[in-house]
């Protein structure tokens, strides 16, 4: 609990910041120098995709996933479907709650960003969705580095939720040196699943826009990603 | 009688193409134990190109000028077990992986725009083993487009670490001419190793090709 603390303390004094020797909880990521957590950029709103407001380029393209494509961030996760229908959820007894997968978008685009449909009837766990940008030189060895810039846990027990998450996020490094990549935990636990498999991921869906940065967000702000 | 004669030529003629590689040059692999070390079971079609043991730096295809670079990045918790007794586990949480039982392979399936030249494969991770290394394998596996028929395996690369420089940038450059069909073939990267622990990593792998002007 003092470790949340003092790294929400951290995100609002520095754009990024970074511990040593610790495998963090609530990012699933050893916090050393190569990783860092930005995510104090972020704007979310939970309301519908507003882009007619926005002037200039509005071309939008979606990259959807369903849940059933994710991977377990190690073999232990044990998933389940409650559905059928490429819906997960994490069985009981599973050593592993989190779930990776691309977010595939092009060099220039800029991600708007992302609405995640789940289902969720456990009063007291959630959903929590990451989002992280993980870079290796474009040429030469070395060890990833990651910038974990979008943390959220969708607190509801209402059943089926549909959350959109504005992030409205440009990125520098993108195509040969780094991916975006989507990170799905179930439940507060962060190395095993028991009693949370009334918390489902269905589907999540990323929204991007083409790079015009003198248009974008109705000339507006908009945020950077360059760590 | 003549009608047998010609159906029987057909059908072979049929099978014979069913089996055979994309590549003109594809040298069937009649050795199992070659086969094996692939991932592969002995009864399994696999071809090789005459050039494809060859490692690493022997033409550097990420400077060509002209035409487009098209480059498809995949962080190693993408890849699957070529069974699902694949075991592993991350040392960082930041997309590496490494093994730690079951199967000794994994899959990659690498997205490579059709009629692209496929130019080369660069994979990262960390290996630091004096007795187990990490082994690369690039394949096209290619059905008929319609017909029935086995999967036709050509190995296109590969490449071994060493375990001497800890952490590893390796290329597997494609021989020239390998023209991506996605209606016939698909493309993996098969990921080798019998370490079962965070001595051998794998971190990212990078396809590569370029745009080809008609």
């Amino acid at each position: 609990m003092k470790n949340i603390i003092l790294m929400s303390l951290c995100a609002v004094i520095s754009p990024s910041f970074s511990f040593a020797d610790t495998f963090d909880d609530e990012i699933g990521a050893l916090m050393d120098a190569n990783t860092s957590i930005s995510s104090k950029h972020i704007k979310i709103e939970s309301s519908e995709e507003d882009i007619a407001v926005r002037g200039g380029d509005s071309i939008l393209s979606f990259y959807p996933t369903d849940a059933g494509n994710y991977l377990g961030r190690t073999s232990g996760f044990d998933g389940g479907t409650v559905s059928g229908t490429g819906d997960r959820n994490c069985l009981d007894g599973s050593t592993e709650s989190y779930i990776d997968h691309p977010i595939k978008m092009e060099p220039d685009q800029i991600l708007e960003g992302i609405r995640i449909w789940g289902s969720d009837t456990n009063p007291t766990q959630d959903l929590r969705v990451i989002l992280y940008k993980t870079c290796l030189p474009a040429i030469d060895p070395g060890t990833p580095t990651a910038d974990f810039f979008f943390t959220e846990d969708i607190a509801t027990s209402g059943g089926d939720f549909s959350n959109f998450y504005l992030l409205n996020q440009a990125f520098t490094g993108l195509n040969k040196e780094c991916k975006i990549m989507v990170r799905v935990r179930f439940g507060s636990s962060s190395s095993s699943c028991n009693g949370v498999e009334n918390i489902s991921l269905f589907k999540v869906r990323a929204q991007f826009s083409s790079n015009d940065l003198i248009f974008i967000d109705d000339f507006g702000p908009f945020n950077v990603n360059d760590n | 009688m003549n009608k047998s004669i010609l159906l029987i030529i057909t059908i072979a003629s049929f099978t014979a193409n069913a089996n055979q590689s994309l590549r003109e040059d594809a040298i069937l692999v009649e050795d199992d134990a070659m086969k094996i070390a692939a991932g592969f079971h002995p009864e399994e079609v696999l071809y090789m190109l005459p050039d494809t043991s060859y490692k690493g730096e022997k033409r550097s295809q990420e400077s060509l000028a002209g035409g487009t670079t098209v480059t498809q990045s995949y962080m190693g918790v993408e890849i699957r077990g070529r069974t699902s007794s694949f075991a592993y586990d991350t040392a960082f949480g930041r997309g590496g992986i490494y093994r730690t039982g079951g199967d000794s392979f994994a899959d990659l399936n690498m997205e490579i725009p059709d009629g692209n030249e496929f130019t080369s494969v660069r994979a990262w991770g960390s290996d630091t083993n004096d007795f187990q290394d990490l082994s690369f394998f690039v394949f096209e596996r290619c059905l008929p487009a319609f017909d029935a028929g086995p999967i036709v395996n050509t190995q296109l690369a590969t490449i071994t670490t060493d375990g001497l420089n800890g952490d590893f940038s390796v290329l597997l450059s494609m021989p020239s001419g390998i023209i991506i069909s996605t209606q016939n073939c698909t493309y993996t990267t098969r990921i080798g190793s019998n370490a079962d622990d965070d001595s051998v990593q794998l971190f990212k792998i990078r396809a590569q090709s370029e745009s080809v002007l008609r």
